[in-house]
């Protein structure tokens, strides 16, 4: 018999009792959904990862002050809270002497509220930072201007799209005023939206107002209190700048621990692998669900090839082999796993597409995310198949025959 | 039909020389189809053990219209199963076709079950989710994959046995005795040699039986052989020969001379010699 033969007759009988078979695909549907859309999501979070590395900030060194960090990586963990910090004007004086004016943009952290007439948001972050940050980060204006270093002393702001749509309406926001912990800016610029998974910039830069360095002096009482210093270095060169920085700073630092240089890509570097432990995780929980579906399925089969006995006497007695038999039942048990793994497959994507909507997260259609997504689903249906189909294969055809005389 | 003239006209001559004699004891020396020696089926062990089947001689040749009578509990459905290859005796010796049924692997015993032997049960056995086509087709299915020409074939048979109009029906909207010529069909689709009936009017009124029988005749009549369980004794009437049964042995071995069946078994198996010899003189040349 051909395996055709053997598909279509487990077709048949699949198809003869439709409402177990749709509830038993709909196990492994879940199953697959899960799996599928931890795969995907993942890697759209690595793709967006690399974009952002690879297009923007292949060559960016950050400075940031380490804290108590033996390796200094905590820094860049994204469960960072702590922001004391040891960076000092000297620091970014020396910084700005190795890399050249214009690469160089200190950060300066500033909580607090940021109010507009009536609305006012809490924990807000307010970076000082100077005219170079944009062109550094890669950030985009939406609408209006940066402020530059001569006009640093005027009482202006730039902000992030969504403080700005929250704040004000976006299309009349140039020239209006808020309040940053009861001063008054005026709005000279709106950010496109960043949608940047690294936080290189150490803040939300959708969420956060930029100011000025001498205007973000007044609020620390004239210190300049700098979180990190985000360098842009020659394509290519990150790692020497990131060496030559390290020297310098060793000279006024003599603790390792207070400061902490890393090129954007190590970041990214950090942060995929946090992600890929974040995924392991997922997949081992969504195993589950997908191994639940597959004893589902042997259930069903078990429960089908007992109700079918004397089907298999019927159809041994006229001429089918052990064989054939088996083949069908594994067949069925083949047909319904491979369904749920298109079915859960495509509502993944369906899912995803939908997170792409609101988070514009990039979707992923890579080869491995669909053999993962048909191919686990086949070798579940082959795992839990295969008992209950070597059963069905066994049946003595005169007891088969005998039942329900 | 006269057919005792044609029957002497083959069966007379063959006693007529010596050399003659000596073709018919050849071919008497040729092997039955069916061929059963000290057959025995237990049941169980021990304290529990039941005897089905106690060392049973038979001998079938092809073209007979068997038909095996006895109280329930004799043997007779077991006896079907062991000649259908769908059990296994406990000791003995079958043999079908010449062939040892004990050293045929299963899946030989499938393909013989699926191309020499056809199944009529009491109860129809139908797939109940399959078509009555279908049902029909199922052992084409099995043996030729699958094939619109079996379809075809199927449909042809059905046409045959009066249900054509009934093809695409599921069984269970078929009458009893309409299910039974479904079964029959099914029995027919890959042509068997064999058809083994276990009580094929056990369920159907007698018309209907009348039906069913009368198609049994019309197979017998191509040359096939029959084995058919049955209680009723008015059906002895389609037979050639009948068994009695009696605590897993063979109590009376009758040959219906009278019947009609028997004349036609008779002719039939005379061709069949006419044929062996013919060919025996052919290979000595």
């Amino acid at each position: 018999m051909t395996l055709f033969v053997g598909f279509t007759l487990a077709n048949r009988s699949l198809r003869a009792h439709r409402a177990r078979t749709i509830l038993t695909i709909l196990g492994v549907v879940i199953g697959v959904f899960i799996v599928s859309i931890v795969l995907i999501t993942s890697a759209g979070l690595h793709r967006s990862i690399d974009d952002q590395t690879n297009k923007l900030h292949s060559d960016l060194v950050v400075v940031r002050s380490a804290g108590d960090s033996t390796t200094g990586m905590e820094a860049f963990s994204p469960l960072r809270v702590a922001n004391a910090t040891t960076l000092t004007a000297l620091d970014l004086e020396k910084v700005t002497k190795v890399a050249g004016d214009g690469n160089v943009a200190p950060m300066m952290f500033l909580g607090g509220s940021v109010g507009s007439g009536q609305d006012k948001f809490d924990n807000i972050t307010t970076v000082a930072t100077n005219e170079s940050l944009p062109d550094i980060l890669g950030i985009k204006l939406q609408s209006g201007n940066w402020f530059s270093n001569k006009e640093s002393k005027r009482a202006w702001v730039v902000l992030g799209s969504k403080l700005a749509s929250g704040l004000l309406d976006t299309n009349q926001a140039m020239g209006q005023y808020v309040t940053i912990k009861g001063q008054t800016f005026t709005v000279i610029g709106i950010l496109e939206s960043a949608n940047q998974p690294i936080s290189l910039a150490g803040v939300d830069v959708d969420k956060a107002a930029f100011i000025s360095m001498d205007n973000g002096i007044q609020f620390t009482g004239g210190t300049r209190q700098i979180g990190q210093i985000v360098v842009k270095a020659k394509s290519g060169k990150s790692e020497a700048m990131e060496r030559s920085i390290t020297a310098t700073l060793k000279v006024t630092h003599s603790d390792d621990g207070e400061f902490a240089v890393r090129r954007s890509s190590e970041v990214a570097g950090s942060m995929a692998g946090w992600l890929t432990t974040i995924t392991t995780v997922a997949l081992i929980f969504a195993s589950i669900s997908l191994l639940v579906g597959g004893i589902g399925i042997m259930n069903i089969m078990l429960v089908s090839v007992t109700e079918r006995i004397r089907e298999i006497g019927i159809r041994k007695a006229v001429g089918a082999t052990k064989r054939q038999i088996l083949e069908q039942f594994l067949l069925e048990a083949l047909i319904m796993t491979f369904t749920g793994g298109i079915v859960g497959l495509l509502l993944a994507y369906g899912a995803s597409y939908l997170i792409n909507l609101q988070f514009s997260l990039p979707m992923v259609f890579s080869w491995w995310i669909f053999a993962v997504g048909l191919g686990v689903p086949v070798i579940v249906g082959l795992l839990f198949g295969l008992w209950p189909a070597i059963r069905a294969a066994r049946q003595d055809p005169i007891v088969a025959l005998r039942q329900y005389h | 039909m006269t057919t005792t003239s044609e029957n002497s006209l083959f069966a007379i001559p063959t006693r007529q020389s010596d050399s003659k004699v000596f073709y018919a004891t050849m071919i008497s020396n040729a092997s039955p189809v069916i061929d059963l020696r000290g057959i025995e089926k237990h049941f169980g062990y021990g304290d529990t053990q039941t005897v089905a089947l106690a060392g049973l001689d038979l001998v079938i040749e092809r073209g007979e219209f068997v038909a095996i009578m006895g109280p329930s509990g004799c043997g007779k459905t077991t006896l079907l199963n062991i000649i259908g290859l769908l059990d296994q005796p406990t000791g003995g010796e079958y043999r079908l076709n010449s062939r040892n049924a004990a050293k045929l692997p299963s899946g030989r015993k499938a393909k013989i079950r699926n191309r020499e032997i056809g199944f009529i049960f009491q109860n129809f056995n139908l797939i109940p989710k399959l078509t009555v086509i279908d049902n029909v087709a199922l052992p084409l299915t099995y043996s030729r994959g699958l094939n619109y020409k079996h379809q075809e074939k199927a449909s042809k048979i059905l046409t045959a046995l009066g249900l054509h109009s009934r093809e695409y029906y599921m069984p269970y909207q078929l009458s009893g005795g309409q299910m039974q010529r479904v079964a029959i069909a099914r029995a027919l689709a890959n042509e068997p040699s064999i058809i083994l009936a276990d009580e094929p009017t056990g369920n159907l009124d007698s018309k209907n039986s009348e039906i069913i029988m009368d198609e049994l005749t019309r197979i017998h009549r191509e040359g096939n052989t029959i084995l058919m369980v049955t209680h009723n004794p008015e059906l002895l009437s389609y037979a050639s020969r009948v068994i009695h049964m009696k605590d897993g042995q063979i109590d009376r071995d009758i040959e219906l001379v009278d019947n009609k069946a028997y004349a036609t078994t008779s002719k039939f198996k005379s061709r069949r010699k006419e044929s062996r010899k013919r060919n025996w003189i052919r290979r000595r040349k």
